[in-house]
């Protein structure tokens, strides 16, 4: 495969296109930060950011993508 | 022969030289010149309409590279223009029968070559011997004297200007056409993808805003929400943290504070003086029009066009924020003390020293923007009267004195906690009593404490709150970036950051990246980086102020931007194929986002497209299936604002939701909203609420 599993542009990593590679480089590093300050587990963690108004619409989708993954 | 701008402003030059103030209009067919006399003298005044003549690519094909060109007159290169050929006639006839020729165009770069190509190509005059009037207000006293004080053309300020029209042409004309024809390459489609000099790096500042906003998590915080009460008053008091960044320690604070008493520990008195605002350059009038009335910067400066032509303001394209000792202020002041609206400000103003505040930027050309003081002779629109407004009411607060306020702060204490208590008291309001309703001080008293004082903490809460996203641009902070980068000019920079929306690169009021910009921006940054960077287009803004300044020539500048040009467009060459294939699938992308709203719910097959009718022009949602003669379900559409299809289905009717902005205003609605149930109830609701509002309207619950 060589096109992003979310949108469809060139890969840049394994799964995803530049974009959406970055944006799942920010969730994993901000799920130390949400873990220190509200004591979260991953999949709250994943839930409550995916629900925000101020979520950028990347992150979201990787989110998406990644329930799904582990729902499958 | 004396050359103006526009006819309003011919009209207005030769009342003022006429010496009975009353110049003949002299009409052929839809156009017009004037006859005026002036010491013995006749002199004609014609009229341009803007730009008489544009730049044409004087060699074949519709191909790029393409670096020859020649001034034509403006209807051949745009058909809507053809109004300008009789003008053009007109002038070139009456030419020929002329002593001399005098420039009365706007004194700046466009005006000086509006003026200097008029005299060249429609007069067939040697410019050398042309004359230039140079004035910044359309008052009879400014043209008098500019007329007096006539000057040799600035040859200088014409050629940065005939070279900026060079090089802007040269790098649209060229970038424009190797996108689009890498398209074609790729797709076989014709599809415009235009770019230009200063358009891709405002896409790119656009787009690099947009990829912070993709890209953030926000991280939770805790705020504190802390009453206090003493002596049965209660009021808000301010957790000296603004954000806790753990729940644990949110709620430790909050059980520490809860029902305890605090100790007003010391009452702090800040005095702070602030003076004036400086005088009213364009870039500070549109944004300050922005945050009042919302208008965008292109309307803001159309509408000061306006109030100029009419002559109620100076020259509004001015970076100036000084008003020139020269200015006869007296004579404003006494002018607009005629005027009910601002009769007492400005007698009270005329009873101080005429000194205004100054604010640091200078233009050579023009002082900053104030009034003439000169009366309204016709009814002006809503708009034009609040830009005037705002411009005579920051005209008159440049006199006033300072703003006087204290600031104040209790510090209180309970355990290890530090709370404050703001407040703010104005103790004189100096120059904002003329800037009303512009300046809003939210004044608020302190409650009656003492240092000492024991308050009791009433309520205390915590609150889970998230750290906010960059905000996205809007027209007034998008066009000062471009201005504090020094891309483009006080005249241009509106025009560009409409055309980043009218060209489909960015969607709604707040420039929100399409995915047709993306495409743009991915494919120009990954191939030609160059054409997104600000740092080449801000080079060749100091090579063209090079020229005006009279240190560098239109030749240099031209051969320069040439080799650069060649190197971009043969690397571009180079990747034709590529970058043809990620625009087609980027507009694929665009075209889908943008116009498809999901299956027909008729034939089941097709595909419901947001289409244009050839015919009305109107634009109505249809089936793909149309064409075969399959299906021919459609729906109507609001003719007005833009429209973006929404990921959801409408409760009622379960058709597609849309969404609709018009201005500053956005709703929802599904594409079946002529026949939705839910519309229809809505509709109903509204209906009773105007019927009972009426009826209280004429009294009808007391009958």
């Amino acid at each position: 495969m060589t096109q992003c599993r979310i949108c469809g542009r060139n890969l840049s990593s394994e799964r995803f296109c530049g974009y959406h590679e970055t944006a799942y480089q920010n969730v994993r590093e901000s799920f130390n930060e949400w873990e220190s300050r509200a004591g979260v587990t991953w999949t709250e963690y994943l839930d409550r950011v995916s629900q925000l108004e101020e979520t950028g619409a990347w992150v979201i989708e990787v989110i998406e993508y990644l329930m799904r993954e582990d729902d499958s | 022969m004396l050359v103006t701008e526009k006819p309003s402003a011919a009209k207005k030059i030769a009342k003022a030289l006429d010496d009975g103030k009353a110049p003949r209009e002299i009409k052929k067919g839809k156009i017009s010149y004037f006859e005026c006399t002036k010491g013995g003298q006749n002199i004609i005044v014609v009229y341009a309409l803007g730009h008489l003549y544009e730049l044409k690519q004087s060699e074949k094909g519709w191909t790029y590279p393409r670096f020859e060109n020649e001034w034509v007159p403006r209807y051949e290169v745009d058909k809507k223009a053809m109004n300008i050929k009789p003008l053009i006639s007109l002038i070139a006839k009456l030419s020929k029968n002329v002593d001399g020729v005098i420039v009365a165009t706007d004194y700046d770069i466009e005006g000086s070559l509006i003026g200097y190509l008029t005299v060249k190509y429609a007069c067939k005059a040697e410019p050398e011997k042309a004359k230039r009037m140079r004035f910044s207000a359309l008052t009879d006293t400014d043209l008098e004297h500019a007329f007096e004080k006539m000057t040799e053309l600035d040859f200088p300020m014409i050629e940065s200007g005939q070279v900026r029209h060079e090089v802007d042409w040269l790098y649209g004309i060229n970038l424009t056409r190797a996108l689009t024809l890498s398209i074609k390459k790729a797709a076989g489609w014709f599809k415009v993808v235009s770019t230009g000099r200063v358009q891709g790096p405002t896409l790119s500042f656009v787009a690099e805003k947009e990829k912070e906003i993709n890209l953030f998590v926000p991280l939770p915080f805790w705020f504190i929400f802390v009453v206090g009460e003493r002596e049965g008053e209660k009021f808000e008091l301010e957790y000296s943290k603004k954000q806790i960044q753990s729940k644990k320690e949110a709620e430790k604070i909050v059980e520490e504070l809860s029902g305890r008493d605090s100790v007003v520990k010391a009452i702090n008195k800040k005095t702070v003086e602030q003076e004036p605002n400086p005088p009213f350059s364009l870039s500070s009038l549109q944004s300050e029009a922005y945050r009042h009335f919302g208008f965008k910067p292109s309307r803001t400066l159309d509408i000061a066009q306006s109030l100029y032509l009419d002559a109620l303001i100076s020259y509004p394209r001015t970076s100036s924020e000084q008003l020139p000792d020269t200015l006869n202020l007296k004579s404003i002041l006494t002018g607009l003390s005629s005027m009910k609206d601002y009769s007492a400000m400005s007698k009270k103003v005329l009873k101080g020293r005429l000194e205004p505040i100054q604010g640091k930027k200078t233009d050579p050309a023009h002082p900053a923007i104030h009034p003439t003081g000169e009366k309204p002779t016709k009814r002006l629109t809503p708009s034009e009267k609040n830009l005037y407004d705002l411009i005579v009411k920051r005209f008159l607060s440049l006199f006033g004195d300072s703003l006087v306020k204290n600031h104040l702060r209790a510090d209180i204490e309970c355990g290890d906690h530090k709370l404050y208590l703001r407040g703010l008291q104005i103790l004189k309001s100096g120059w904002t009593e003329y800037y009303q309703p512009y300046f809003k001080a939210n004044e608020k008293a302190l409650p009656d404490i003492e240092e000492g004082d024991s308050i009791r903490i009433d309520t205390v809460e915590f609150e889970e709150k998230y750290t906010q996203p960059p905000a996205r641009f809007n027209p007034s902070s998008l066009l000062k970036l471009l201005e504090r980068e020094n891309l483009g000019t006080k005249s241009t920079r509106a025009r560009i950051v409409d055309s980043v929306k009218s060209r489909g690169y960015t969607i709604g009021e707040r420039f929100e990246l399409s995915t047709l910009g993306y495409a743009l921006y991915d494919t120009l940054g990954q191939h030609i980086p160059v054409m997104l960077s600000s740092e080449m287009t801000r080079q060749l803004e100091k090579e063209m102020d090079a020229i005006q300044n009279g240190e560098s020539d239109r030749i240099a500048v031209l051969e320069h931007t040439k080799t650069i040009l060649l190197e971009i467009l043969e690397k571009f060459k180079k990747q034709e194929d590529q970058i043809g294939e990620e625009l087609v699938k980027g507009l694929q992308r665009y075209w889908k986002d943008t116009e498809e709203l999901g299956p027909c719910p008729k034939c089941l097959d097709g595909v419901l497209r947001i289409v244009q009718s050839p015919k009305t022009g109107k634009r109505f949602v249809g089936c793909s299936n149309y064409k075969d003669g399959k299906c021919d379900q459609t729906f109507p559409l609001p003719q007005k604002g833009t429209i973006s299809p929404l990921d959801k289905l409408c409760p009622y009717c379960d058709h597609r939701m849309i969404k609709v902005i018009s201005g500053r205003r956005a709703w929802e609605t599904c594409i079946n909203w002529a026949q939705c149930p839910g519309r229809k109830e809505e509709l109903e609701a509204l209906e009773k609420k105007r019927e009972k509002q009426t009826s209280a309207d004429s009294g009808g619950d007391y009958q």
